[in-house]
């Protein structure tokens, strides 16, 4: 264990991977503390995973410019970092003639902001490129820059990358404790480890406020804002192309209903405040109130094709903005707070403009044998035949299927397992490989994959932490 | 041996070496072992059967429970038993198949493509298809129950029964099903006999899902309540079940109960999704392939039968029509082959909004066979019911029952000479209740 790090990053979500990702480029010691057992376990997990045009956010704020520059940066980034990623296009849709100010507010909002090829189409162009559209609608707003992610690789690539370039990650590591003495962070955790840093970055998510109150006098409140969703199966996948937005509201951007980058569909989010930041629940009101809106833009959603409902809790600050800087009390303390919707999308930016406020604390220097790139798990559906045939001869693991639904072999359930900052758990698998999220919800796979990761893991001298069967 | 039989006998060898057959069945459960074993004795020798798991047998492989082999066997044996008569007649036969073989996709000139450990992947070209890849378990997800999603304690009876196949020690206290399929039903049963606590069945419905006689087996004769039109509005427990709210759907009243272990059995959906490329017509009701009195879907060549093409209620039922498949699957390859069935040879079938599902849903005028049977199911329960066949409007057959309910696959017999005769252009069947 080091003794005094660079930088310690609190939160392994998709903002503190971001920000691990860039300073990896640097030289020095840094660590990730993150409270559960694996990466991507807050609000990373269970969002819209859109990257957002950014048409939406207000201009001059922080999240608009982290936003745009985040959507700029995304398609390359997921090229570099091999994580499922496609510029899909978005529409918000209106249903009465006079609400084309509200589209057109959007549409002058996103140019302010940098928004390439934002434009309002009428009720024939929509028809056209959306076949599923509700027939009272007349005007959208098209964003072709809008895009789909896979929200858990995002965040596993960010973070592999700092990983295989030096920064070090702690897990089951919850801070309950900061101070700060001679300049120097004294991190103490539930498991009653100690950590040191010079510098010390808040990216806690929903928690953001518990750690930064724990060193600053000027209290922060951050409001859990839960966001129920509904997925429907694969099959469902042809009813909808763009993500589609009704009218933004002072709630938020609404409940929408887009395609996902593994091919489902998505409903959803809804947004209630709620008081306990660990309630994920769904409700009955909640999917009520997505089942009777999603109509709204849509017609005919196939609603009997859900396999699953979700929620997740957004970190919603008042204030309705990002906090991205180093406090004026405590120096060398870098809030990274208030990270909702648009924080998916702007988690590159987030990556950059943490760094820079880091360099002005601590010289960093460049990293020369800073690896940019990785390759994800194998896809063995994405091979031509020649290439699976050739693949399977030398790893007949790939020839042996275990997702029924989504055709997952034992090859690639390996291969999240063992990679770097790999998966230790059931649902750690689940994220890495999309197993067990197909339409029997891992009714047939669960205890093969239980037995392949036991398998694994003990191959590694570890033992299984969260699967298992009761 | 004649010279032709021998040189029919190379000429399959050599196919089957370069994965070209006559009939190629996709899964081997008990449809798809009675449809090969039924063609094998019409005089197919070509035969391939495709099986993902590391046995023959399917879904009884995990049925201890008997009443299986009734009508079929003249015995009442167990799903184990009653899979082992089956895979007997299938090495009897010297029948070819693949385990551990997962099918990927199949094209519309009916070749496979598939993957196993051992064969790696496989593109197989048959003449004819067979599907019988089964029906699939709805879980918790499909039903949308809103609460927390417990890592533990909440389980869908087949999954739950594999588990129990494979050894895993269930330490289940308080229990509830929910959905009385006849999977759940005989989950109840094996757990019951291993000492675990079971409080109640749920029935969202006013009647029960799967057999009368499974009822009685497993839930009677253990003191297992069975309640009707019951449902759970809500899942408790963050990472372990604790509870779940029980609804009365009858009176509204809603009720927490403490639970470690929540079954859900309500009810199967055949398992067509590697056809989803296909463009086959679907039927809304059963959510499998429309398919004529032959079993052929709008692939020629390509037949369904068994729990994919309908959840059935009786094994031995789909024996019966496996055999009629596999017959029929052995007459297209030996005269039918190419031939394309034209539209307006088609009658497609209607039925009163009474009854959920009918299989077959077309008719083919000019290769009617002698006897062909109608399947269905009624939506709720009727009382003094009357089942009708009408020919162009026209009253053909009129049976009248005191009682139908949902959980039972109810037959009709059509006869090839009544069809010529009267040459229909419609064919519907109504049930209702006299008392209407």
């Amino acid at each position: 264990m080091k003794d005094v790090y660079d930088c310690i990053i609190i939160g392994a979500g998709v903002s503190g991977s971001a920000i691990a990702y860039n300073l990896s480029r640097y030289r020095g010691s840094f660590l990730v503390l993150e409270k559960e057992n694996d990466l991507c376990e807050g609000t990373s997990k269970a969002n819209s995973a859109i990257v957002h045009a950014g048409f939406d956010a207000e201009p001059g704020t922080l999240m608009a410019t982290l936003n745009v520059r985040g959507s700029q940066m995304m398609e390359e980034l997921a090229n570099n970092l091999d994580i499922p990623y496609s510029r899909n296009g978005a529409l918000v849709v209106a249903k009465n003639k006079n609400d084309i100010r509200k589209l057109e507010e959007l549409l002058e909002r996103g140019k302010k902001n940098g928004v390439k090829d934002l434009r309002i189409i009428e009720t024939e162009e929509i028809r056209k490129i959306e076949k599923n559209i509700n027939d009272d609608v007349c005007l959208a707003l098209y964003a072709p820059t809008s895009a789909i992610i896979c929200p858990f690789t995002l965040n596993y690539a960010l973070a592999e990358v700092a990983y295989n370039n030096g920064v070090k990650f702690a897990f089951n590591s919850k801070v309950v404790n900061i101070i700060k003495e001679n300049n120097i962070f004294i991190i103490s955790l539930e498991n009653g480890k100690t950590y040191k840093s010079k510098v010390l970055i808040n990216a806690a998510g929903v928690y953001a406020d518990d750690i930064h109150n724990m060193l600053s006098s000027d209290k922060m409140t951050i409001v859990p804002r839960k966001g129920e969703y509904m997925v429907l199966d694969r099959s469902a996948i042809s009813f909808v192309k763009h993500t589609v937005f009704p009218l933004p509201t002072a709630m938020g951007k609404g409940i929408l209903v887009t395609p996902t980058i593994h091919g489902n569909v998505l409903l959803g989010p809804t947004a209630t405040d709620i008081e306990d930041k660990n309630n994920t629940e769904t409700t009955r009101e909640g999917q009520d109130t997505i089942k009777g809106k999603c109509n709204s833009s849509m017609k005919d959603v196939p609603l009997s094709k859900v396999i699953t409902s979700f929620a997740g809790i957004r970190a919603h600050d008042v204030r309705h903005k990002f906090t991205i800087e180093e406090n004026s009390e405590v120096k060398g303390f870098i809030d990274v707070a208030g990270i909702e919707s648009p924080g998916l999308t702007s988690a590159p930016a987030i990556g950059e403009m943490v760094v820079m406020i880091v360099k002005n604390i601590l010289p960093l220097k460049e990293h020369h044998r800073f690896k940019s790139t990785r390759k994800g798990i194998l896809n063995p559906r994405e091979l031509d035949n020649l290439g699976y045939k050739r693949l399977v001869r030398f790893r007949p693991d790939y020839a042996n299927v275990i997702c029924r639904c989504h055709k997952i072999t034992k090859g690639e359930i390996l291969d999240s397992i063992n990679r770097p900052l790999g998966a230790t758990t059931l649902q750690g698998i689940k994220k890495r490989t999309t197993a067990m999220m197909g339409i029997c919800q891992g009714g047939f796979c669960t205890f093969e994959i239980m037995n392949i990761l036991n398998e694994a893991l003990l191959k590694k001298g570890k033992s299984l932490s969260n699967g298992r069967i009761s | 041996m004649s010279d032709l039989k021998m040189f029919k006998h190379i000429k399959e060898a050599v196919s089957a070496f370069m994965g070209r057959y006559n009939l190629i069945v996709l899964g081997g459960g008990p449809a798809g072992l009675a449809a090969a074993i039924s063609a094998y004795d019409k005089g197919e020798r070509s035969i391939l059967i495709l099986e993902r798991e590391e046995k023959l047998g399917g879904v009884l492989n995990s049925c201890i429970q008997d009443g299986f082999g009734i009508d079929v066997f003249g015995e009442s044996l167990t799903g184990r038993d009653f899979v082992k008569r089956l895979v007997d007649k299938i090495e009897e036969r010297k029948i070819a198949y693949k385990l551990n073989t997962t099918v990927l996709g199949i094209t519309e000139n009916k070749e496979i493509e598939a993957v196993s450990p051992s064969d790696g992947v496989m593109k197989l070209e048959a003449r004819c298809i067979i599907y019988t890849l089964g029906a699939r378990e709805m879980p918790r997800g499909s039903l949308n129950i809103p609460g927390s999603r417990p890592i533990r304690g909440i389980y869908s009876a087949g999954a739950l029964q594999k588990l129990l196949d494979e050894g895993v020690k269930i330490d289940s206290k308080n229990v509830i099903i929910l959905g009385s399929d006849d999977v759940g039903l005989s989950t109840a049963n094996r757990l019951i006999k291993m000492g675990v606590n079971i409080k109640c069945v749920l029935e969202p419905k006013e009647c029960i899902y799967g057999s009368f006689y499974n009822k009685e087996k497993s839930l009677d004769k253990n003191n297992i309540p069975l309640m009707l039109s019951h449902t759970i509005t809500e899942i408790i427990g963050k990472n372990e079940l604790k509870s779940v709210k029980v609804k009365n759907l009858q009176n509204g009243n809603e009720e927490k109960v403490d639970i470690d272990t929540l079954i859900i059995s309500v009810g199967l959906i055949p398992e067509c999704s590697v056809l989803n490329n296909l463009g086959l017509r679907m039927s809304e009701d059963t959510q499998a392939p429309i398919v004529n009195e032959h079993f052929e879907s709008d692939i020629s060549g390509l037949f369904v039968c068994g729990n994919a093409l309908y959840v059935h209620d009786i094994v031995d039922h789909i024996i019966e029509e496996a055999k009629e498949c596999g017959r029929f699957a052995y007459d297209y390859i030996m005269h039918r082959e190419g031939q394309e069935i034209k539209f307006e040879e088609t009658i497609p079938f209607e039925h009163s909004n009474t009854i959920k599902g009918v299989v077959p849903q077309l008719f083919t005028k000019s290769q009617f066979p002698e006897v062909s049977v109608i399947r269905f199911r009624v939506k709720s329960t009727i009382k003094n019911a009357i089942i009708q066949v009408l020919l162009d409007n026209k009253p053909y057959i009129e049976i009248k029952r005191a009682l139908l309910t949902a959980n039972v696959v109810y037959p009709i017999f059509l006869y090839r000479q009544d069809i010529l005769i009267s040459a229909p252009s419609s064919i519907k069947v109504n049930v209702f209740s006299e008392n209407q």
